[in-house]
């Protein structure tokens, strides 16, 4: 067990590094911030003083080296356009994307259970064409274009729910905001979910347990809901696990959309502006959250299974 | 009660003597006290034999009666001229004066109503010293004073904390602040802390922050110096004739919140109309109303500042009244806000020119005749029925108002002289030519160079397009210093003239054209260091002839700018790109 968990440790480690050495590189190449930062008529003097003044005049490797070095201590440098710690600006953005993402993914699950059941259940009619339809729709609209329809739609059409941003801190300010992000973040996976659902549940029903248990006499929705969905959802929920994850990232493009004040606007917005430590930093912030509950998961696993450990 | 105490204290003060009848009226209208009252309260207050002198200081604009403190007329004062100026400035000032007296009836006296601004972006630092958006100005410029205010309908310079302004000697001015204002952490508004903040914005950096000069070296800045309480005086290296430009857009600051070493990227300080409540980073910033302005509250009690990307979810936003104001409404989107009933939109020709650069040492646009082709080439109202809905004119001058060339006309739409000019410059039809054009910083960018490349094909050339992202335009193709033959840019937004001249000068670091002509680099030297209003027009003038006769640039337009606004809200838009929500008020 203990070289087991040294050995994924290590891979996290290299995950890590290789993560930060492709960000690094892609934003040395991206473009010279210190343009952006000055005054339109800086003197070429200046310029060269800012850049020299920011250690943006150095070999990449040297920069490279410096911010692996604040890294390890949990230093990740001070935004170049905001003068603050990365490291808190982005825990500051954490809270508003980790609402975005629960909230879509609790829209995903309570939504997609219920139709995959129905779909499975009614088989053929109606309702599984009506709802495969949608679940294929949701798959196939990309996140940008179900965002802005969502907005001309409930926010200028009916003007039901407002459009950009978190609102004010009162509770049904922050729900009322809250809709339509979600609703657009959680959607794809609303429709995986569904069409898993669908699928795996179709799959169990054709089991001999499940025609034991309809022999027995016992009604068709125990028969669905206390033998053939819990099995069924097996499989989903080990997707749905992964879908968390994908979701945060997801957040980038729904954060923009709705001016939601999360890490992946920052992000946008560091590239945007050219802020190499913040951009770097705040990537490898994420990756570092998603590589550590990756490796909490793997070292789970290790745990609970013995067959994991010993491959 | 306290109201009564400080009428009190007023009438005490105008016994003394030694108030000037600016500060008087000023003292008064915050309290909410109408010309003719304050005339009764003075008469109640004075003996009888003085009366009539009494209401002769309150309603009189002649100048005679002004305090003997103004600066000395001599004959032999080497800056007569600016003395004159100052006369006339005094008299404007009293025509001001009356008419605020006549608004003092409608000076809020108490502050209610929250507004709510949608810009594109958040702000990165609201430290004044480092700021470097207009976003950040917006914000800036409610929770601080400017030293000098820009008057939203001429453009020219007027006095805000800074209420009066003397040119010593060529490299030396004084300025006097307002007496009675105080800064948000209960420290004085005085020169001490005047000379902290110009000391302050001369040094190399702040802290560990990317320094950005805002009145430093570059504009002759070399130190302040304390004179009295309220009088402080800036000396400069050289002559720095826009002086009171920069000072327009230049927040006076407290010391303590500013130290020397140390940016204050998130809790300003100011001495403005509205105090700072909270910054919650890219999501809102809010203001509260400043009860004891030395100019009074505000009208509106809440500011609330938003940062939302999306065009149309601001648009959006407006229409369901979730917003008040909000920036860069897309042409495109201009009708659907001029038809909702409860929006509007303020549109203004801005102060950001708009151009094609035309590399000079690349031929054969080393001849001005060729130069002098392109622009009858543009087609501008074609541009501007295709892509922005009718607004926006060709450029006149690339110097914008006050100090624009009057009698200069836009190039005309000529295809056939055009073509006829290239021809007497022996250009072949089909020379091949690369222009670089940016997307997604400017109004319809990559669109509106789409259109004039093709314009520029259908006279004869046959232009390369090549469109870059912002980042990468501004990140890389600019600084390497070599963009192409042509090069679409916008250069914004001062209006001091010296500046917008300035954009095509050799030395203007932004300035790619290699544009050459000995008349224009000894005028503009003259330029720089004149400090006479007249010569400095007659300087302007001919070097916008010169521009314009030269062209370095295929001039396209002022960039418009639209913002969208509550109808029940009184607001109107600025040409130098400041929200002023100082002065706006909710009509119900």
């Amino acid at each position: 067990m203990t070289q087991y968990i040294i050995r994924r440790i290590l891979q996290a480690f290299l995950v890590m590094l290789g993560v930060t050495f492709l960000v690094f590189i892609v934003m040395f190449q991206a473009g010279d911030p210190v343009i952006l930062m000055a005054s339109p008529d800086a003197s070429a003097e200046e310029i060269e003083n800012l850049r020299r003044n920011l250690g943006l005049d150095r070999p990449w490797y040297i920069q490279y080296a410096d911010f692996l070095g604040g890294a390890v201590q949990g230093d990740f440098g001070n935004s170049l356009r905001q003068g603050q710690p990365v490291f808190n600006l982005v825990m500051e953005r954490i809270p508003a994307t980790l609402q975005l993402a629960a909230s879509a993914f609790v829209f995903s699950v309570v939504i997609s259970i219920p139709v995959g059941v129905i779909s499975a259940t009614r088989r053929n009619t109606i309702y599984d064409n009506l709802a495969m339809g949608f679940a294929l729709l949701g798959q196939s609209l990309p996140v940008f274009f179900l965002g802005v329809m969502l907005i001309w739609i409930f926010g200028f059409v009916f003007g039901w729910l407002p459009s950009a941003g978190r609102g004010d801190p009162d509770f049904v300010s922050r729900m009322r905001h809250l809709i339509l992000p979600a609703i657009t973040l959680g959607t794809f996976s609303l429709a995986q979910n569904a069409r898993l659902v669908r699928s795996s549940l179709l799959e169990v029903l054709g089991l001999d347990y499940v025609k034991t248990a309809r022999a027995k006499g016992i009604s068709e929705y125990h028969v669905i809901m206390r033998h053939a969905l819990r099995n069924a959802l097996i499989p989903v929920v080990t997707v749905i696990g992964i879908q968390f994850g994908a979701l945060l990232g997801g957040a980038v493009i729904t954060e923009t959309v709705f001016a939601w004040p999360g890490i992946g606007r920052l992000l946008i917005q560091a590239i945007n502006q050219q802020d190499f430590p913040l951009a770097v930093g705040a990537v490898t912030i994420i990756a570092l959250i998603f590589v550590v509950l990756n490796l909490i998961v793997d070292l789970t696993y290790g745990f609970l299974d013995p067959r994991v450990r010993y491959s | 009660m306290e109201n009564r105490r400080s009428v009190d204290a007023l009438m005490n003060d105008v016994m003394r003597g030694g108030l000037s009848r600016r500060d008087l009226l000023k003292r008064a209208a915050v309290l909410g006290i109408t010309g003719p009252t304050l005339a009764a309260l003075i008469a109640a207050c004075e003996d009888d034999d003085t009366d009539d002198s009494a209401d002769d200081a309150v309603v009189d604009t002649d100048d005679d009666d002004e305090p003997a403190a103004e600066p000395d007329t001599d004959d032999e004062d080497p800056m007569e001229t600016d003395d004159e100026e100052d006369d006339a400035e005094m008299e404007e000032e009293d025509d001001a004066e009356v008419e605020e007296d006549d608004d003092a009836d409608d000076a809020p006296t108490e502050s209610e109503g929250r507004l709510v601004l949608l810009q594109g972006v958040d702000s990165n630092t609201l430290d004044p010293l480092v700021r470097n958006s207009v976003p950040e100005s917006v914000v800036n410029r409610h929770v601080f004073d400017m030293m000098t205010w820009r008057n939203p309908d001429t453009l020219e310079i007027e006095p805000l904390v800074v209420e009066d302004w003397t040119i010593v000697d060529d490299n030396t001015w004084e300025f006097k602040l307002v007496e009675g204002g105080q800064f948000h952490d209960g420290s004085p508004v005085n020169s001490a802390a005047a000379v902290h903040t110009v000391e302050r914005s001369i040094q190399d950096t702040i802290g560990d922050s990317g320094r950005v000069h805002q009145f430093g070296p570059q504009n002759n800045v070399e130190s302040a110096e304390e004179v009295d309480e309220y009088t402080f005086r800036i000396n400069t290296t050289a002559p720095a004739p826009i002086m009171l430009d920069l000072m327009a857009t230049f927040e006076l600051c407290p010391i303590d919140p500013y130290p020397m070493d140390e940016e204050n990227v998130d809790q300003p300080v100011g001495s403005g109309k509205y105090t700072f409540v909270e910054w919650v980073r890219d999501d809102h910033i809010t203001l509260e109303a400043n009860p004891d302005h030395w100019d009074g509250p505000p009208p509106i009690q809440e500011i609330v500042i938003r940062p939302v990307p999306e065009d149309s979810s601001r648009v959006i936003a407006l229409q369901n009244e979730e917003a008040h104001i909000i920036v860069n409404v897309p042409p495109e989107l201009v009708p659907q806000v001029e038809e909702a009933d409860n929006a509007r939109i303020s549109d203004v020709e801005g102060g950001r020119s708009i151009f094609v650069g035309i590399r000079n040492d690349i031929e054969p646009f080393g001849d001005v005749r060729v130069r002098q082709a392109l622009n009858y080439a543009l087609d501008f109202d074609s541009i501007s029925a295709a892509l922005l809905e009718g607004f926006g004119e060709k450029m006149r001058t690339i110097v914008n108002p006050p100090n624009d060339h009057p009698d200069l006309e836009a190039y005309p739409f000529d295809p056939e002289r055009a073509r006829s000019l290239l021809e007497e410059a022996g250009v072949e039809e089909g020379t091949r030519v690369v222009m670089n054009a940016p997307r997604g910083r400017y109004i319809k960018d990559d669109e509106i160079a789409e259109v004039v490349a093709q314009q520029f094909r259908d006279v004869g050339f046959d232009i390369d397009l090549q469109i870059l992202d912002w980042s990468l335009y501004a990140g890389e193709l600019l600084p390497s210093g070599e963009p192409d033959a042509l090069y679409f840019l916008g250069l914004g937004s001062p209006f001091d003239g010296q500046s917008e001249i300035n954009y095509v000068n050799p030395d203007y670091s932004l300035n790619y054209t290699r544009w050459e002509n000995e008349e224009y680099v000894e005028l503009f030297a003259t330029l720089r260091e004149t400090l006479d209003p007249d010569e400095r027009q007659d300087l302007m003038y001919r070097l916008q002839e010169i521009i314009q006769e030269e062209c370095p640039w295929v001039f396209v337009w002022k960039q418009y700018d639209f913002y969208g606004a509550a109808a029940n809200l009184e607001w109107e838009a600025r040409a130098d790109e400041a929200i002023v929500m100082t002065h706006a008020r909710f009509t119900d």
